[in-house]
């Protein structure tokens, strides 16, 4: 039974999707808005459970004090301190009062009732608290790190980009001409010194699109198709009960 | 003589193939910075097809028409995705087109929140009014985008900020998916690819994109397909966007942070470039003359 039903309602609703997709009658349209609705609601339960995941496992760590603890401590703290900024920040902040002189006085009796404007926490103009953090601390940390990535991008492709054969070649030239053609100014130069004064010649950024477009597309192509025809594969091993990861955790 | 002059060329070889990493840093370093305390340096901005034709969608949408943008990254891609936004909120709010912000990623409504106030107050256009940060919704891209398509109010029953939306003027024009217009979704990952494959494909709504550079040709199957009708390319594609607006007389002020950033952003692939040059001509020089050494080994080790 444990496994029968899951296998059922799995087969059942993934069926009934699939038809709703070709036939898009009336009760199989409001069974999709349904089932839509709560794909959403269960990703904010999914939301709500990496918010769990992410205190227990940094605070087992912390109380642990395993290896690099601190930055476990670091994370929890940060946590709290944006969960408090922007949830509770509307706590501290008056609600905007509306331009009419009625829905003034109506609004003034709902703020005595319920003194709290939630939207208010996150909106950054009128939580500076939270439009602080947001953009002087977590901002330029998160780009900080992406922009580490240059560097070592630079590192990498130097050891990496050699032309050790035909293939290796063919990818390097590939890749320096899209560099090129990517970076303004060398496409300025090469229209100035060549194309401008050849006709034949094409400008960079030509041969880079010609790149794209072309070979680029046709590769990329025949990766998407495998890639759906392998999705395709997964999906009706799935819906026929051959694979069946919604079981995972559960002795098959 | 001549032998310790061959090792010596190849210990020079193999020493540029072991290269310190710390040295190619300084000289990406200095590539990046010395430009941008250069401002007069700046560079022309050839225009690619992908940017004209999301110029052109835009442009051809009648005044007064929504349009969907997807805050679909977070502050990492900022420095990349951002003057894309800025520059589609200028071409928009110049001609009265309605933007409603949407994001799959939970940082993007605060990114497009600052950021649509910045250019809305440029053109004197109001929030609530000419625009709506609609904010994040978990769930993914089909149960978000294909709820949209049934009823806006029943995704987001309020803005970002928790306005109601019946206390929101602009949405009168934006009930379903089917009222909008274009939807761009810029993105350092495939959500253009999601927006095409359900606004598009399954509601019928043209849909533009705008990715970091490392994403770009992913998309290039899609523009040719017609599943996207423009898709801007890394901070150059942001760069074009506001050279058409320029050159376009749309706003002569638009050359932003994606065109300054050309110069240093040249100047890096340069740098790489050169590195990688001396890459290879080291690695061939080193195999030539450790062959030759390696040869004369083998000879007089033969004998």
């Amino acid at each position: 039974m444990r496994k029968q039903v899951p296998f059922l309602i799995a087969t059942i609703m993934g069926l009934a999707m699939v038809v709703q997709f070709f036939v898009p009658a009336h009760g199989l349209v409001e069974m999709q808005a349904i089932v839509l609705l709560y794909g959403r609601i269960i990703g904010a339960f999914a939301l709500i459970l990496g918010i769990v995941s992410l205190i227990r496992v940094n605070w087992v760590r912390v109380k642990r004090k395993s290896e690099n603890w601190p930055y476990a401590l670091i994370t929890i703290i940060g946590f709290i301190i944006m969960f408090l900024a922007g949830g509770f920040g509307g706590f501290f902040i008056e609600p905007e009062a509306p331009a009419g002189e009625a829905e003034a006085v109506a609004a003034a009796d709902e703020a005595a009732a319920w003194d709290f404007d939630f939207g208010a926490g996150i909106d950054q103009e009128r939580n500076p608290v939270f439009g602080w953090l947001f953009n002087y601390v977590f901002v330029p940390m998160d780009a900080t790190i992406f922009a580490l990535l240059a560097f070592y991008v630079a590192s990498a492709a130097y050891r990496a980009m050699r032309a050790r054969d035909l293939t290796a070649g063919l990818l390097l030239g590939a890749a320096v001409i899209v560099m090129l053609g990517r970076a303004s100014l060398a496409s300025f130069w090469w229209d100035q010194l060549l194309s401008s004064r050849i006709d034949i010649i094409p400008t960079l950024g030509e041969i880079t699109e010609w790149l794209m477009v072309y070979p680029n597309t046709a590769a990329k192509r025949g990766v998407y198709f495998g890639v759906g025809l392998a999705a395709l594969g997964q999906a009706i091993r799935i819906l026929v009960g051959l694979e069946r990861p919604y079981m995972a955790g559960t002795s098959d | 003589m001549a032998k310790q002059q061959t090792k010596q060329q190849g210990d020079i070889w193999s020493s540029l193939l072991r290269i310190d990493r710390r040295i190619i840093f300084v000289f990406i370093f200095v590539a990046l910075v010395v430009p941008f305390l250069i401002p007069s340096l700046t560079v022309p901005v050839e225009v690619q097809r992908p940017a004209q034709d999301l110029f052109d969608a835009v442009a051809a949408l009648p005044e007064g028409s929504e349009v969907i943008v997807s805050f679909d990254y977070g502050p990492s891609t900022i420095p990349e995705l951002s003057p894309m936004a800025i520059a589609l909120a200028r071409h928009c709010f110049s001609r009265d087109i309605r933007i409603y912000a949407t994001a799959f990623y939970m940082e993007g409504p605060a990114i497009g929140e600052a950021l649509l106030r910045q250019v809305a107050e440029e053109y004197g256009k109001e929030e609530h009014v000419d625009f709506v940060n609609l904010g994040f919704k978990p769930g993914g891209p089909p149960a978000v985008i294909m709820g949209l398509a049934s009823s806006v109010s029943q995704v987001f029953p309020t803005d970002k900020n928790n306005t109601p939306l019946e206390d929101i003027p602009a949405m009168q024009y934006f009930q379903k998916l089917t009222d909008i217009e274009l939807c761009i979704s810029l993105s350092a990952s495939t959500y253009p690819e999601a927006w095409a494959g359900y606004a598009w494909a399954r509601v019928g709504v043209p849909c533009g994109g705008g990715v970091t550079a490392v994403m770009a040709a992913d998309f290039y199957a899609f523009l040719d397909t017609g599943q996207l009708v423009g898709c801007l390319m890394g901070m150059k594609g942001a760069a074009e966007y506001e050279q058409l607006l320029v050159d376009n007389e749309i706003d002569l002020d638009a050359h932003g942070d994606a065109t300054r950033a050309m110069p240093p952003q040249s100047m890096a692939h340069l740098v790489i470039i050169v590195f990688v040059a001396i890459g290879n001509v080291a690695m061939y020089m080193s195999g030539r003359t450790g062959s030759r050494a390696g040869g004369k080994r083998r000879k007089s080790g033969g004998r």
